[in-house]
């Protein structure tokens, strides 16, 4: 069966009324955390992340892209009418997004930023439906070596590209691969980082624990040790035209092209090892302000300035799943606890995900196409309500954050020491943000850790214990080299930057 | 607490990995490198690069956002942190005695305190009603086992 027919397999999945409420369901909740400063698609997966124990797992990861593309689309409101991004990647939007809602255009911003995810989020996931399967093609031939030196890429690329430090990041990385260790290794059957053979370590850390203790008790212990929620005063600006009245022809024409641009740069940066949704997004502000033939109106509202980085935040979404489905490196936070959910189900993302679980892949490809859709008519008609939902005070939403998160953890297997470990984790998510360490590198490390490896002592078997062999295979030693480069390329920067200033 | 202090905590987990190492048995299977290989360099990673934070640290000003002019938390941060980790251990102490309902009431109250709202008779109802919605969702709607709502083993 061909790639087109598996496609429309997917689509024959993801169209089934089970499936579909998930789709929704996920879209719906996406949207609403995208909307809520804050609480982005990251932490709100990995609150649902306890769920994968119950719900099949077709059903969790439409309802999981769901969230991922609804909370790109959902940041966007937020930027656009309170100038409060929900999303990092959403800043840029709000340079010129909330200028325009405050000269009278909210209709308009809110338009061409909906319809822009539309175009970017249709064409990120037409460029991953064609280019998935070649880059699969390429990965399929990998042995151990190359899967080692893949997942020393993808630690090294996460680590020197989020954050501000690489020393922080690599504390990060290293911290997550030690917890990665903790429990009894699969060769050997010796007992790792147990202390002294506690019964509930033997087993390892649940990565579920983790990521909810890093992403959703961490921030809502930051943001209780900020205090500086309630005092946020935020200016709501309503819409007062009817929403299908929005954009206008002007609009459109002016809107197209910084869709198509900022879609190319989303989805191809996105699908970088290096990369994120914060890059493109300000490549195509910066792209557009360029060519813009209007370039006065920009730091005034120019719609071109909210068309292009929304397009490249909605493209980089499909971009970071590329290598994520294809390769199973995480690049993004969001990706990160993505790939935890494929570890809850034992499913290894990776070249060989599309065949033996082309099902999933292609349905979880189908739905973003579908989830597009759905979010395009959910946004338009229901920006009230996002607003009012805003309203909601901050202490009672981390308080059911905080049972939801307490519930999820508590209700796999009913251990208090389980949450006694989401306890730590929260700790350690809390110092993590105070201290300016990043997160995604620790959960990467607790997942690629251990599958690093078992990859680096099946290629020492197979290498008779010659560590050459990891540079004497040419695809493995371009990987490895390419990860020292961009492990180096942050200490060249700043080097060679301070140089400049010198002279 | 500040980066100096807490690359003091950052030390102690150094000295907890080191100890666990030396903890790991030897195998006696064929391996070509151990069960200890990857601990040891993972290890070793982390004491190198906790070592050039605490230079950092000692050196320059690391970023805290304790003296962010923008971010900088308002007055009485120890209190309401002390407040949301008391309300926390509450419900890890207590899950199991008094059931998923009453703990989470008090782990509400308390994580509400630390968002400077008043303890009072209204923030109990209102952490009553989300842990009975929050338990209605996942015990009875998604069938996931948190055990009974109310239980008094004390």
């Amino acid at each position: 069966m061909n790639y087109f027919e598996q496609l429309i397999n997917g689509f024959g999945t993801a169209l089934t009324p089970s499936i579909l409420i998930y789709g929704f369901a996920g879209c719906l909740a996406g949207t609403l955390v995208g909307v809520l400063p804050g609480i982005g698609p990251a932490l709100t997966i990995a609150l649902l992340l306890p769920l994968t124990f119950k719900a099949p797992a077709v059903a969790m990861f439409v309802l999981f892209a769901g969230i991922y593309y609804g909370g790109m689309y959902g940041g966007s409101t937020t930027a656009i009418l309170l100038n409060t991004p929900g999303e990092s990647s959403s800043v840029v939007t709000s340079l010129e997004g909330n200028k325009m809602a405050r000269r009278g255009l909210a209709g308009q911003a809110l338009a061409t930023a909906a319809i822009g995810s539309f175009v970017a989020g249709t064409i990120g996931t037409i460029a991953l439906t064609f280019f998935a399967p070649i880059v699969v093609g390429v990965a399929l031939t990998f042995g151990p070596a190359e899967y080692f030196s893949l997942m020393v890429l993808a630690a090294v690329s996460v680590t020197a590209v989020l954050g501000n430090s690489v020393i922080r990041g690599m504390i990060s990385l290293s911290l997550g691969i030690i917890i990665g260790l903790v429990g009894i290794d699969l060769q050997s059957g010796q007992p790792r980082f147990t202390f002294g053979g506690v019964m509930e370590l033997l087993n390892g850390v649940e990565v579920v624990v983790a990521v909810v203790g890093l992403f959703a008790v961490g921030d809502a212990l930051f943001l209780a040790w900020q205090g500086r929620e309630k005092n946020k005063k935020t200016v709501i600006i309503s819409p007062k035209n009817k929403w299908y009245n929005w954009m206008r022809k002007e609009d459109w024409k002016r809107s197209w092209k910084p869709w198509l641009r900022g879609s190319f740069y989303g989805f191809f940066i996105g699908a970088l090892p290096t990369g994120g949704a914060e890059v493109p997004t300000l490549l195509s502000y910066y792209t557009e302000k360029k060519l813009s033939k209007k370039p006065e109106e920009f730091g005034k509202g120019a719609i071109e300035g909210v068309a292009g980085p929304e397009a490249a935040n909605n493209a980089a979404a499909a971009g970071v799943l590329m290598p994520l489905l294809t390769l199973g490196i995480p690049t993004s936070a969001t990706a990160a606890v993505l790939l935890s959910a494929f570890e809850s189900y034992g499913i290894r993302p990776g070249p060989t995900l599309l065949t033996q679980q082309s099902n999933l892949v292609w349905t979880l490809i189908a739905s973003l196409y579908i989830g597009n859709v759905i979010l395009l008519i959910l946004n338009y008609p229901l920006v009230g309500i996002w607003i009012k939902i805003l309203k909601i005070p901050s202490q009672w939403l981390y308080v059911g954050v905080i049972i939801i998160s307490s519930a999820g953890v508590y209700g796999n297997g009913r251990s208090s020491f389980d949450l006694a470990l989401l306890f730590f984790f929260g700790l350690v998510g809390y110092f993590f943000r105070r201290f300016d360490f990043p997160a995604a590198p620790l959960i990467i490390g607790l997942i690629l850790g251990p599958i690093a490896e078992q990859s680096l002592r099946q290629a020492l078997i197979i290498g008779m214990g010659e560590w050459t062999t990891f540079i004497t295979r040419p695809i493995s030693a371009i990987i490895l080299f390419i990860a020292f480069v961009l492990f180096l390329s942050p200490f060249l920067i700043n080097f060679y930057s301070k140089k400049k200033q010198t002279r | 607490m500040n980066a100096l202090r807490f690359s003091l905590v950052l030390i102690f987990l150094c000295g907890l990995a080191i100890w666990q190492i030396t903890q790991i048995p030897k195998s006696t299977l064929y391996d070509a490198v151990g069960a200890s290989f990857v601990p040891k360099f993972a290890v070793g990673i982390f004491i190198l690069f906790v070592v050039l934070y605490v230079y950092q640290s000692l050196t320059r000003k690391l970023p805290d956002i304790a003296n962010d002019k923008n971010e900088k938390p308002l007055k009485n941060p120890i209190n309401r942190l002390s407040y949301f980790l008391i309300g926390f251990l509450l419900f890890v102490l207590l899950v199991k005695p008094i059931g998923f309902i009453l703990s989470g009431s008090l782990c509400g109250l308390g994580i509400s305190r630390s968002f400077d709202t008043k303890i009072s008779i209204r923030s109990f109802i209102i952490s009553f009603l989300i842990s009975v919605s929050v338990w209605i969702l996942f015990s009875i709607m998604l069938s996931v086992n948190l055990g009974p709502a109310f239980s008094f083993k004390i």
